[in-house]
Order: C-alpha cells, then structure tokens, then sequence
C-alpha cells in the first residue's frame, strides 16, 4: 500500500517520526520529493486492522500539534 | 455515489457540501480561498478520535477531505451525518480563525499594556509612603498613646 502525503498539508518530519514509531508493525519505505512525501507499506501486522490509515491519522496528528508550537513560539 | 448536504439559506445564494461516499469513506473538496487551510487542518484535529482523516491536494488552493469510519460503519447516513458534522466544525474554525485575525492587535495591545507598563512595585511603594505619612501625622486626640503612659492607672 503506498501513502502520498502532500508537503504542503503534512509534515516531512511527522512522516519520519510516525514511521519511526510504526517501526514494529510493518516495513515503512520513505520517499520524499519536492511536493510529497511517499510512504511504501508492505508487511503489514495481521493483528492491527487498517494500519495504514491509523499511520496516516498520526501523521496529521503530529503534523497539526507541530504545526501549532510554531505558531506559539513565533507569538 | 455522490450525495448533497445544503446549509438552508435565505438568499438565493447556497452554499453547497458536495461528497462522495464509498463503502467506508467520505469525500470532499474544499476551496481554500473559502476556508483557511489552518481551519481545515483545524477541523481535522478534532475528528482524528472519531474517524480515520486523510487530507489531499487535488490541485492549487483545494484540499480533498476523506473520513473513513473507524468501527467498520458503512452505513450511508452515518457517513452524511459525519460529513455534515465536519461541515460545521470547519465553519466553526473558520469563524474562531476570522476573529483570531481581526483581534489580534487588539490582544497583542492589551498583554503589551498588561505585561508592560507600571509596574506593581511602585504602587506598593505608593501605599508604604502613604502610611508613614499617616504615621507622620499628629495625633490630636493622643489614641496612639499606650494607656499606661497616659496616666490611666486607676
């Protein structure tokens, strides 16, 4: 399964952190170009029912949260 | 599929939710010039318990919405009811995002005002001065004199 994250919503970082924390649950292939990040899913763990869109979810989850300290620390 | 949620209006003018559903999901296209990309982002925060949110550019100035629902749900009302309801979460953002904007120097002026000027100090020093003053002060009806030193000693 291959994930396209926009740069322009998500952030490359998150991407890496949240591949880093799904490390256990399956093999995470990263590619980033210019205007998307691409995450490869392959093996995914049988006991974890649509994991790709529970990656996805901490993506953004992680994405918003930095996002907004940014925003805080530029105030 | 492809359904309609239409917010009632009074003007002739409506303003539309266009989504598509599929088996578990919910899709929709949203214009950024209509609604900040910080109060889409904003909306999604708060539906990330509720239901599985992937955001997408199709293209400049749009980001496509897709809610999958978590509990396996495929019932097409509760996905119309889901996206209706991210619909008003994101007006709600929208609202908060458009005041955040307009008060904003506003705030910044009065933390500035709060944080900035007099300090606390000075007016602790002003009530200090004022009871040495009162101190100070001749005492007329002598209320400040121990009874023993009045000669009060029966």
């Amino acid at each position: 399964m291959t994930l396209h994250f926009s740069r322009s919503i998500y952030d490359a970082d998150a991407v890496q952190q949240t591949v880093a924390a799904y490390a256990a649950l399956g093999t995470f292939t990263v590619n980033v170009d210019d205007h998307s990040v691409v995450v490869e899913l392959s093996n995914p763990s049988p006991d974890i029912p649509d994991l790709a869109d529970h990656f996805a979810n901490h993506v953004l989850h992680l994405s918003i949260t930095t996002a907004r300290r940014a925003i805080e620390g530029a105030q | 599929m492809s359904d309609t949620v239409t917010a009632p209006q009074a003007a002739s003018e409506m303003e539309e939710l266009v989504f598509d559903t599929d088996g578990r999901r919910v899709a929709f296209t949203l214009d950024e010039e209509l609604f900040p990309r910080d109060a889409i982002l904003g909306a999604a925060y708060l539906f990330l318990d509720r239901c599985f949110v992937f955001l997408e550019r199709p293209a400049d100035q749009k980001v496509q919405v897709r809610l999958k629902t978590k509990d396996g749900s495929a019932d097409p009302d509760t996905l119309e009811a889901l996206a209706g309801e991210f619909g008003n979460a994101l007006l709600d953002q929208v609202v908060r995002f458009r005041v955040a904007e307009s008060t904003g120097q506003l705030r910044e002026y009065a933390f500035a005002r709060a944080f900035f000027t007099t300090p606390a100090q000075s007016s602790i020093d002003q009530l200090l001065a004022e009871l040495d003053d009162e101190e100070l002060e001749e005492d007329d009806l002598e209320v400040a004199v121990p009874w023993e030193q009045d000669g009060g000693a029966a």
